[in-house]
């Protein structure tokens, strides 16, 4: 171990310098979390609980569990919807091109990069004259167009890329037609790019926050991240309180970013 | 089974022009090889024939069938074209077993499925792939992956085989055995083929007929002999035979009241049947081609001769290819023995009487 | 006659068969078409309805309104407060893009090294980026927190009272917490962008230049970067637009405060919208929002697919 050389220890000593950075935040978060009102006072925010409790962790999920419940509607109800028609729209703009078809996928893309604040007010005027005003279902009607630029993308990169036209120019000789075409030969081999759509789109979803605070009221309603916003502005001294509620928050996402990691980075890095 | 005729075909793609007013027709029963150069627009033809693109211009016919004429607006869907079609890349399904594979077509025509399973086990015993039925493709080698294509081809019993270089992923030794068996099974099941390639080995052994194509227009129709022994033009000549033929510049002067071509570095007189075609026109400039075969090295001077260096000898099986240059201008020829030569030599050269062709230098079309 | 009548029969199913196909990519067009059409609406349709609303004097929910032309354009170039959120959304753009850019091109630099358990590295990078602004915000307001957050404690523990400050809580420190914490919360996503630019390149490349003697540093600077022209692209437009919309991290934090010194376009954009009920004032900061976006998008879309 000895014979090192300099450069790597230096190397080494700047990944590591990097990794506390990163996760000096979450490690605050975990111990204040697990500790009881008092030691947040008595104790450093770094140094872990002498006497873990998870008082603050059941509160808090009493606090956020009806929010919890709707936010898995939402991503449940949305990935689905955005996943099929990012799927289908991808394989025809990919392997179906059309006169104007390439105008007509950027113009999809582009979606991707618009402001969710120049939809706010429409959609607050349309929810309201739909009635769903405040309601939950607001959010869900929303988030199953709001992904479907992001899926379309995604599907399209990777049919591009993986599928080659002469799969599609094979079955079209032997007689399939578009949709057989589909069903058969291109969604069989569209495992990949629909676990990085999903799990794309769960994470957007889940910790989107605007179009909930905007879109839905009362307590019954509301994501678990504007439950979460509330609860840190309802509970402003209870440290180990909000730190538990953030907790529960981030749980599901930091689930997938560590185990399901490199379908996220396939797809942050496009496919 | 059919036969195949295209008249006219024209292809764009924006600016350039794939194929310009193609005419083509192919009989019942034949295997016509298209070959060319890359880019020449042999995959285009193909997939018009198929129906997987739009032609510009021109028709196509199955027998007495119309099935592509944009003028007549009337296009027939790839789906109903009855043709089958092998490609480069075979175009394997790898989540399907190799039976689902060959299976596919039948199952998407709705053919019931006792007779799918007898057609597909029919087709795998013929190919010697009924042992990978149950296989996924993606352990196979590439040339049980070329299998497979060609049995998703024939359970379909169709009227045309369009096949786009299913041999090009193939090592050599492998490649010349699938020639062998492809050229066998085409034969027993005697169903129309258009084969494409830009290897013309190839195109020389398997073809009844070779269609030579070049820039998006055909050069030269007909048996793989014709177009090595009369080619239409210097592109021919070039194209096929290999080594390639030779090809020498020279001008057409008047000597001692016959014709003949100066070489430069030798005056070739020209029999007076040759001669009299050429006098008729007025071309000055051009260009001599003679096969390898047709160089010979003989060992003493004689009139008509003219010397050239040795610069290598390369063997190749039981001949011997001399490579030999002569004021800078390398050139080759075929010998069956090397023994009397080595490297660096001096020897006396002559060309094969009547083997020579001469082309006009600058339309490249053949004179005598 | 023959070959006529048999070119007119088979004119007449050739003409089916047209349609045939193009009934088919209809049927395709029809499955699509709902999907399309809703996104169309909602990111194209409202884009031009909110337009529409910022040339009116509408107010929140009453229905009633009348077009006013571009009386809130002009109200907005001389309101003081919408040229503190655009100094402010400068500020953020000039010191995070850059910053995430810089620190995610080093993160990416670093773990090109042929480093151990790089996908374990990696991984905890990328983890700031899977949380929630929400979360993230409540995160660093312990870690901002004055009097018993984890930075002043460092400080204190490293020596560095006198560095101790009121951090978010001060009007002058304020955007720069934040910039800070949003640097950290989008390294790891800035890190994979240019690892996977640098992954691209042929590992063969590198390998001549080293076989030609190249030092690390040169290899890096003459053939690495500037292949990696595309992720710095498509970096730039990512961050650049999140820091043009973004919202969420703010409000949670201190809902732009102290007073107004961490109002940003999007901001200002959600408190006279729906704070203050002005809704046609609102729509004209997010036409602003719009216009720079798309400003900084639509050139390098429209580039990069018509390469293709
Ligand atoms: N989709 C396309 N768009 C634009 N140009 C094309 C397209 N497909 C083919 N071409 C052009 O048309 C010409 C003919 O192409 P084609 O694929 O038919 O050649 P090929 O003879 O099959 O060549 P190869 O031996 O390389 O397969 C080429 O110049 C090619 O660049
Ligand atoms: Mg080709």
């Amino acid at each position: 171990m000895l014979n090192i050389k300099p450069s790597r220890i230096l190397l080494y000593g700047l990944l590591i310098i990097f990794v506390i950075a990163s996760l000096l935040p979450l490690w605050t978060c975990i111990v204040t979390a697990l500790k009881s009102s008092q030691e947040v006072i008595l104790t450093t925010p770094i140094t872990p609980p002498i006497d873990p409790t998870m008082e603050k962790i059941i509160e808090s999920i009493n606090l956020l569990k009806k929010p919890l419940m709707n936010s898995l509607i939402l991503v449940f109800s949305g990935v689905m919807v955005s996943a099929f028609f990012g799927s289908f729209i991808g394989y025809i703009f990919s392997k179906h091109r059309f006169p104007g078809s390439i105008y007509m996928f950027i113009l999809i893309v582009l979606c991707l990069y618009i402001p969710p604040q120049v939809q706010l007010i429409p959609m607050v005027r349309t929810m309201s004259n739909l009635g769903l005003f405040g309601n939950l279902g607001a959010l869900v009607l929303l988030y199953m167009l709001f992904g479907i630029p992001m899926c379309a993308f995604i599907f399209k990169t990777f049919y591009d890329d993986e599928i080659p036209d002469s799969y599609i120019n094979a079955a079209k000789v032997d007689g399939a037609g578009i949709w057989t075409t589909y069903r058969r030969v291109v969604l069989p081999l569209s495992i990949l790019p629909f676990v990085v759509a999903a799990l794309l789109q769960v994470v957007v979803i889940w910790n989107d926050f605007i179009w909930g605070l905007v879109l839905t009221s009362g307590k019954a309603n509301l994501p678990i991240t504007v439950a979460m916003a509330n609860l840190k502005g309802s509970f402003v001294a209870e440290w180990n309180l909000q730190m538990a509620g953030a907790l529960w928050v981030s749980m599901p996402t930091l689930i997938i970013f560590i185990f399901l990691g490199k379908y996220i980075i396939r797809g942050y890095s496009g496919l | 089974m059919a036969s195949l005729t295209i008249k006219g075909l024209t292809k764009k793609y924006d600016e350039t022009i794939a194929v310009e007013n193609f005419n083509l027709e192919v009989k019942d029963k034949e295997f016509l090889v298209l070959v060319g150069p890359s880019g020449c627009g042999k995959t285009t033809v193909l997939n018009s024939i198929a129906g997987l693109i739009n032609i510009n211009e021109g028709e196509i016919w199955f027998g007495e069938e119309l099935v592509d004429a944009p003028q007549k607006k009337l296009f027939k869907i790839p789906q109903k074209r009855g043709v089958a079609m092998v490609f480069q890349d075979y175009a394997i399904y790898p989540h399907m077993t190799v039976y689902s594979n060959m299976a596919f077509p039948l199952e998407v025509r709705k053919v019931a499925p006792e007779e799918i399973k007898e057609r597909v086990i029919k087709a795998a015993r013929l190919l010697g792939i009924d042992h990978l039925l149950q296989r996924k493709p993606k352990a196979l080698s590439g040339g049980q992956k070329q299998r497979i294509a060609l049995g998703r081809a024939i359970v379909r019993n169709p009227k045309i085989f369009l096949m786009d270089e299913p041999l090009a992923n193939l090592d050599a030794k492998l490649r010349v055995q699938a020639r062998v068996e492809l050229k066998k099974l085409q034969e027993e099941l005697g169903v129309t083929t258009i084969f494409v390639t830009h290897d013309q080995i190839e195109a020389m052994t398997m073809g009844d007929r070779i269609a030579l194509m070049n820039n998006g227009h055909l050069e030269q129709i007909g048996p793989p002999l014709e177009l090595y022994q009369k080619p239409k033009n210097l592109f021919v000549a070039d194209f096929i035979g290999s080594p390639s033929i030779n090809m020498f510049q020279g001008n057409l002067v008047k000597k001692d009241k016959s014709i003949g071509i100066d070489l430069k570095f030798f005056f070739y007189p020209l029999t007076t049947k040759l001669s009299k075609s050429i006098t008729d026109k007025e071309i000055s400039k051009v260009v001599v081609g003679i096969r390898p075969e047709n160089v010979l090295i003989v060992q003493n001077k004689k009139d008509g001769l003219f010397q050239a260096n040795i610069l290598r000898i390369e063997p190749v099986g039981k001949e011997y290819n001399i490579h030999l240059e002569v004021e800078g201008k390398p050139f080759i020829s075929i010998e069956s023995s090397a023994d009397n030569w080595r490297q660096g030599d001096r020897v006396w050269i002559t060309f094969a009487k009547d083997y020579i062709y001469i082309f006009d230098q600058e339309s490249g079309d053949i004179i005598s | 006659m023959r070959t006529l009548n048999q070119n007119i029969l088979f004119n007449a199913t050739g003409v089916k068969q047209v349609e045939e196909g193009k009934k088919e990519k209809l049927i395709a067009l029809l499955v699509i078409l709902p999907g399309i059409l809703s996104v169309f609406i909602f990111f194209y349709i409202f884009s031009g309805w909110n337009f529409i609303i910022s040339l009116t004097d509408w107010e929140g929910f009453i229905p009633s309104y009348n077009i006013i032309g571009l009386k809130n354009y002009i109200q907005l170039f001389q309101d003081p407060l919408f040229w503190t959120s655009l100094k402010n959304n400068i500020l953020l753009i000039v010191l995070f893009v850059p910053g995430v850019m810089i620190i995610g091109l080093c993160m990416a630099v670093l773990l090109d090294q042929r480093v151990r358990a790089e996908g374990i590295f990696r991984t905890i990078y990328l983890l700031p980026f899977s949380l929630s602004f929400v979360v993230t915000a409540t995160l660093w307001s312990w870690m901002y927190s004055p009097r018993v957050g984890t930075i002043n404690f460092i400080l204190g523990k490293l020596g560095l009272t006198s560095l101790r400050k009121g951090w978010i809580t001060d009007p002058n420190m304020v955007m720069y917490c934040i910039i800070i914490a949003l640097i950290w919360q989008f390294a790891g996503y800035s890190c994979i962008i240019f690892l996977a630019g640098i992954r691209s390149i042929p590992h063969s490349q590198t390998a001549a230049a080293m076989v030609d003697g190249a030092s690390n540093f040169t290899i890096y600077w003459r053939i690495i970067l500037p292949q990696i022209k595309a992720s710095f692209i498509t970096a730039f437009i990512i961050f650049m637009c999140f820091a043009l919309k973004a919202f969420d991290f703010i409000w949670v934090l201190n809902r732009g405060g102290p007073g107004y010194s961490a109002h940003i376009l999007g901001v200002t954009m959600y408190k006279e919208t729906f704070s203050f009920d002005k809704f046609a004032y609102g729509a004209t900061y997010s036409t602003i929002i719009l216009l720079l976006s798309l400003l900084i998008v639509v050139p390098f879309l429209f580039r990069i697919y018509k390469e293709k």
